[in-house]
């Protein structure tokens, strides 16, 4: 029956989807073992990029924008919120420097982590949110790469580790990144092709 | 030119603790009114072997005043003037007699072409051996033997200072003047000298020999020079110059000059001439001070994000500085300081008296009367608690 | 009286950069471990602009005007100023013309240390102006921030906190990272991966 050849092909993309999603999921870069140094070397990256003048905030903004939830927070000792800029589901059109980090092209960028300490090996990801947005709309309203949590359905497709290419809705495969990787990609990288040096 | 290179354009050009030869090599220097460089070159181009003593607070522009007057000294045709930062070669905390007599001729060998001579070899190697262990070196072995006379000679003033050297150094000078100049030597840096006796003995023996030499001085002393026993350091020089901070509340000759310090550094473009003001105002007149401020006021701006210095960082400039003056102050002194905000009483007598003047918590206007005022950084600050 | 100005680390090291230039010194005072502060402020300087950073401890003040001989160029990180007496601090204060370098440098102390070095040396002090810091950590997501988060959460979502904890109980929560970041900050990460 054709519901049972549909079922049939689903369950293959569902096996295929898996199996990419457990290649996408290699040779991740190890965290570092405790929250507190992910936060320094999220602080490190953006100070650098600062001083590259890829973003155009001062460096006291990062103090300001970048943060770390206390230990008692989360209600699981162990378990901590990375955050950069505000929950900016807006998109304002006028980002100010202040409160929100912005880069050199007037693109605009926020991201969110949740990470798991465990004792002995280092940290284990739980989810993240890399977001740019382009006030201008151009060359894209935004990209967003998603990493979902563990247990949901969406695993099944493969698509634990997605991204949102500028629709809510539309999802698509995307490597699991290394947090710091993924925020030096929307700083430095991230950008019309005709700007970015052609290597 | 991009923030960043625009930013740090501006800090090598506000290096408040930067070589203040550097300052008007790059020709940031700005000639103050009634500059006491001035005074000091107007009086040894008459009497090249007057002494002169200069006092004045850290961070007021001694240095930068002494090394305008060598420069200008030196434009002169009969004298040669030369620049000698004591600490450099002396230890200053091991201060003996004799140290400004051997700077002095170590400086006027350097510039005499003469032929290698018996009596400059001399010299130098007391002068030299002086540094390593001045209380170990005696008289060099060219002396021969002494008789002794019949008349006693009376002891001169340098006793503690080989006689033999002093003369020689009398007779390079006079080398010197043969050739159509006199020696003039700025000392710098013995202002920092808290050893009261070291330094007495200094100006009673070196400054006395160099006067027998005929060699002009102009030496940066101890503000201490100023009161009490110190005064005795003060007869021993023809004359006294006060090197303050400038008036900038009361003078608008003196808050003009801080202006064009800094405006000789940086464009409006960057620091609005309402900020430079600011600026001039924390400084309470104390030239390094300033530029220190201005430095950290530049730091706020770049930190921050902006394109230009504004008055929130000229702000936060201040409030750091104040804050750091404050640091170790107890209650006795933050009494004292209240008292001078309230009363502008303030009544120099004892030690801590004179450590709030030496550390620039206390200024001192020299026109003004009554003539103390607290540094302008710290007074906001005076009745905040810890935290 | 008053505490002094703060400064986090990163913020800082870059005080130190944008002075490299002629003798500026800075300052950094920490209640903590000096060796380690100092260390990790090598590290923030090295990474962000790849300059080498001399790192040293000095045991008085004949060593600091040896260090500083040694040393004349670039940016130096001086520990070891905690141990100095009344008569490293005046011999510091005293010779100060041979503290002088031709780049930056940073004396990491601890409280006393540094009301020493006011009291007891003001021509160095002249020097470093109000260049002293106080070392305080980042801050950290504080509760006007998480509500703030919140809020946008609430907004953004239709739900409100009860509901999203209820769905996630029952492993109903949608996949968004957003609804993990949601439990994290209303404290019941004890939920995520249920």
């Amino acid at each position: 029956m054709a519901s049972d050849r549909r079922a049939g092909a689903v369950n293959a993309l569902t096996k295929a989807m898996r199996d990419l999603q457990l290649r996408l999921e290699q040779n991740v870069p190890a965290l570092p073992a405790t929250a507190v140094e992910l936060h320094e070397q999220f602080g490190r990256v953006l100070r650098r990029a600062i001083l590259d003048e890829a973003l155009v905030n001062g460096v006291y903004d990062v103090g300001q924008l970048l943060r770390l939830t206390v230990a008692s927070r989360s209600g699981d000792p162990n378990v901590f919120a990375l955050t950069g800029g505000p929950k900016d589901f807006g998109r304002t059109d006028t980002p100010e420097h202040v409160s929100h980090f912005i880069r050199d092209d007037g693109a605009v960028i926020h991201f969110a982590l949740i990470v798991r300490e465990r004792p002995g090996a280092p940290l284990d990801l739980v989810v993240y949110g890399f977001e740019i947005y382009f006030p201008s709309q151009q060359p894209i309203a935004f990209v967003r790469f998603d990493l979902n949590d563990r247990r949901h359905s969406n695993d099944d497709l493969g698509l634990r580790a997605h991204l949102h290419p500028g629709n809510e809705d539309l999802q698509l495969p995307s490597p699991l990144m290394s947090p710091l990787d993924a925020l030096n990609f929307l700083i430095y990288r991230c950008r019309p092709r005709r700007d970015t040096p052609r290597s | 030119m991009t923030r960043r290179e625009r930013f740090k354009q501006y800090m090598t050009r506000v290096a408040a603790a930067a070589d203040p030869a550097l300052t008007i090599e790059q020709k940031l220097y700005v000639h103050p009114p009634s500059a006491i460089s001035d005074v000091i070159v107007r009086h040894l181009e008459i009497e090249p072997t007057s002494r002169h003593l200069v006092v004045g607070s850290i961070g007021s522009g001694k240095t930068t005043q002494l090394l305008v007057a060598a420069q200008e000294l030196n434009s002169l045709p009969d004298i040669r003037a030369v620049y000698v930062d004591v600490s450099r070669k002396q230890d200053l905390v091991k201060l003996k007699p004799g140290c400004l007599v051997a700077l002095a001729g170590l400086a006027l060998l350097e510039g005499q072409p003469l032929a290698t001579s018996d009596e400059r070899r001399w010299f130098t190697k007391w002068a030299n051996g002086y540094w390593l262990h001045p209380e170990e070196y005696g008289e060099p072995d060219d002396d021969g033997v002494q008789v002794e006379g019949v008349v006693t000679p009376p002891r001169p003033e340098w006793h503690e200072i080989s006689a033999m050297q002093v003369e020689r150094l009398a007779r390079f000078a006079e080398i010197e003047r043969e050739a159509g100049r006199h020696f003039v030597v700025l000392f710098d840096s013995l202002d920092r000298t808290t050893n009261r006796s070291a330094f007495t003995q200094l100006i009673d023996q070196d400054v006395s020999a160099l006067r027998r030499c005929n060699i002009g001085v102009v030496l940066i002393g101890p503000i201490r020079s100023l009161e009490g026993f110190g005064r005795l350091e003060v007869d021993r020089f023809d004359k006294l110059h006060v090197q303050g901070a400038v008036d900038v509340e009361q003078d608008p000759g003196g808050r003009d000059f801080l202006f064009r310090v800094l405006r000789a550094r940086v464009e409006a473009s960057m620091l609005p001439d309402r900020e430079v003001l600011a600026l001039v105002a924390a400084s309470g007149g104390v030239l390094r001070d300033l530029i220190s401020l201005a430095k950290a006021a530049g730091d706020e701006a770049y930190l921050s994000g902006s394109e230009i210095i504004e008055m929130s960082h000229v702000q936060a400039a201040a409030d750091a500085f104040g804050r750091s003056l404050m640091i170790g102050l107890h209650q006795p002194e933050i009494d004292t300081l209240k008292h001078l905000r309230s009363s502008g009483g303030f009544v120099w007598t004892t030690d801590d008296d004179l450590a709030l003047l030496a550390t620039r918590r206390v200024l001192e206007y020299p026109r003004r009367n009554p003539p103390f005022s607290v540094h302008p950084t710290i007074v906001p600050l005076l009745d905040q608690k810890a935290g | 009286m008053p505490s002094l100005a703060a400064s986090e680390l990163g913020p800082f090291a870059f005080r130190v950069l944008e002075s490299d230039g002629s003798n500026a010194w800075l300052v950094l005072v920490t209640d903590g471990a000096v060796d380690t502060t100092a260390r990790m402020l090598s590290d923030e300087i090295s990474t962000l602009d790849g300059q080498i950073v001399t790192v040293g401890a000095v045991s008085s003040g004949a060593d600091l005007e040896s260090f500083v001989r040694a040393h004349a160029d670039g940016i130096a990180i001086v520990t070891g100023v905690n141990g100095f007496g009344d008569a490293d601090w005046h011999r510091v204060d005293l010779n100060r013309t041979r503290l002088q370098r031709n780049g930056t440098t940073v004396l990491v102390l601890d409280p006393a240390a540094i009301e020493q070095l006011e009291n007891r040396a003001p021509n160095l002090a002249s020097w470093i102006g109000g260049s002293i810091w106080r070392l305080e950590k980042p801050r950290p997501l504080d509760d006007v921030l998480v509500e703030q988060r919140l809020v946008a959460l609430r907004q953004w979502s239709g739900l409100e906190d009860l509901e999203v904890v209820r769905r996630a109980e029952a492993g109903d929560l949608p996949p968004d990272p957003a609804y993990a970041e949601w439990l994290t900050l209303l404290g019941r990460g004890e939920l995520l991966g249920k």
